[in-house]
């Protein structure tokens, strides 16, 4: 049965503080804390490319559990801010890790719904390709096209990786999805010129419309209640966004974590970066991941113990 | 359907944890002086979609900024 069998992140040291920004963007403690939830945000240095947050999470991955490279067989990245637009990352980070010829790798252009795609891609390749390890990174430092002077954008987004650990005996296993698209509203969240853009209220309208409906359907899917979950992962966007999901679902906000005060919303890596922290927890069973976004995209999955 | 002053203020009173109560002075108030914030501006909208069949673009929102104004402005909208 394949699945996760292991996450490592790496969140860059280097951090910028909100509180730094109350007065130009006319913003109180109450605000930053209660509603937004991010005190800061995680920035990578300038000589750090997105593979390079890649090869340090896998370093943390290495500290973790002991991974043979030469029995690695397909390494994808989820990104849409790559070190070049040719060639795709992952083949700079299967370079820059040494591995082996017969690995397959390509990137995954998704952001905040990445994640959740990523292990249905990954599952799904390797099942069909006979496949045994294999691994999953995450990396979309939006440092690279924040406009500082963007209330809307610089005070939400922090850099940040993950890598996931594919394989048999898994810690984690993956059951069944939910995916969707609206691309008619895909101004709503964009990079035009190396800058980018977000349309707030649109994007909290589609997810408080959508998550609310698809969840209930992921369920079903599973053949599970909302009771029967331990854990909501919601993608980690803001606290005012995961906190409205939680209250119109009517779920327990105990089951319903936010935990990206000290680094931001780091995209595709918001799920993931969570999951490690809860993944070695033996009272969780049965975990909802949905991540929501850019596209505008998402996609939920059930992760069983 | 026609929407009331006092359906906006439960809306309001619903979303915005630090505001309890509201009565007829604070309906020519700005929101942003009733406590309501950008944040609570998009949901307290999205309610108003939601119940009353009615859509606001990112320029209305900005300017309905009363509950008189909302109120007129979704009565109108029916007619």
């Amino acid at each position: 049965m394949i699945g996760i069998k292991e996450i490592a992140s790496y969140i860059p040291k280097k951090r910028n503080s909100n509180s730094d920004l109350k007065d130009k963007f006319d913003m109180d403690d109450l605000f930053i804390t209660d509603k937004i939830g991010i005190k800061s945000v995680s920035v990578k240095n300038l000589d750090q490319d997105t593979s390079d947050l890649c090869v340090e999470a896998f370093r943390n991955l290495e500290k973790k559990v002991s991974i043979e490279k030469s029995k690695i067989e397909c390494l994808f990245v989820v990104t849409q801010n790559p070190d070049y637009n040719i060639p795709h990352t992952s083949a700079i980070v299967h370079g820059k890790l040494d591995m082996p010829e017969n690995c397959a790798c390509f990137d995954i252009s998704l952001g905040c719904s990445g994640y959740v795609y990523g292990l249905s891609v990954i599952k799904s390749f390797m099942i069909q390709n006979e496949m045994k390890q294999g691994l999953l990174f995450t990396a979309d430092p939006y440092s690279k096209v924040i406009n500082k002077e963007d209330k809307n954008t610089s005070i939400l987004f922090g850099d940040g990786a993950s890598v996931s650990f594919i394989g048999n005996n898994p810690k984690l296993e993956i059951g069944s999805f939910t995916f969707g698209t609206i691309g008619k509203e895909f101004e709503n969240l964009i990079c035009k010129d190396n800058i980018l853009a977000m349309n707030g209220r649109a994007i909290f309208n589609f997810a408080a419309k959508k998550i609310p409906k698809d969840i209930p359907e992921l369920l079903q899917r599973n053949n599970l209640s909302k009771d029967d979950i331990d854990l909501f992962i919601f993608h980690q966007g803001s606290k005012y966004i995961v906190d409205t999901i939680t209250k119109r679902l009517k779920l327990d906000k105990s089951k319903v974590p936010f935990k990206v005060e000290e680094y931001g919303n780091t995209i595709s890596s918001s799920i993931p970066i969570l999951l490690e922290s809860e993944i070695d927890n033996p009272k969780l069973k049965k975990i909802v991941v949905s991540g929501f976004g850019v596209g505008l995209s998402w996609s939920s999955s059930v992760l069983f113990k | 359907m026609k929407i009331k002053r006092e359906d906006i203020v439960d809306i309001i009173i619903g979303e915005v944890a630090a505001i309890n109560d509201l009565n007829s002075t604070d309906y020519d108030t700005d929101l942003s002086d009733l406590g309501v914030d950008s944040l609570d501006r998009n949901s307290i909208f999205l309610d108003l979609e939601e119940n009353f069949n009615v859509e606001f673009s990112d320029d209305e929102v900005d300017n309905l900024n009363t509950i008189n104004k909302i109120a007129v402005f979704i009565n109108d909208s029916e007619n």
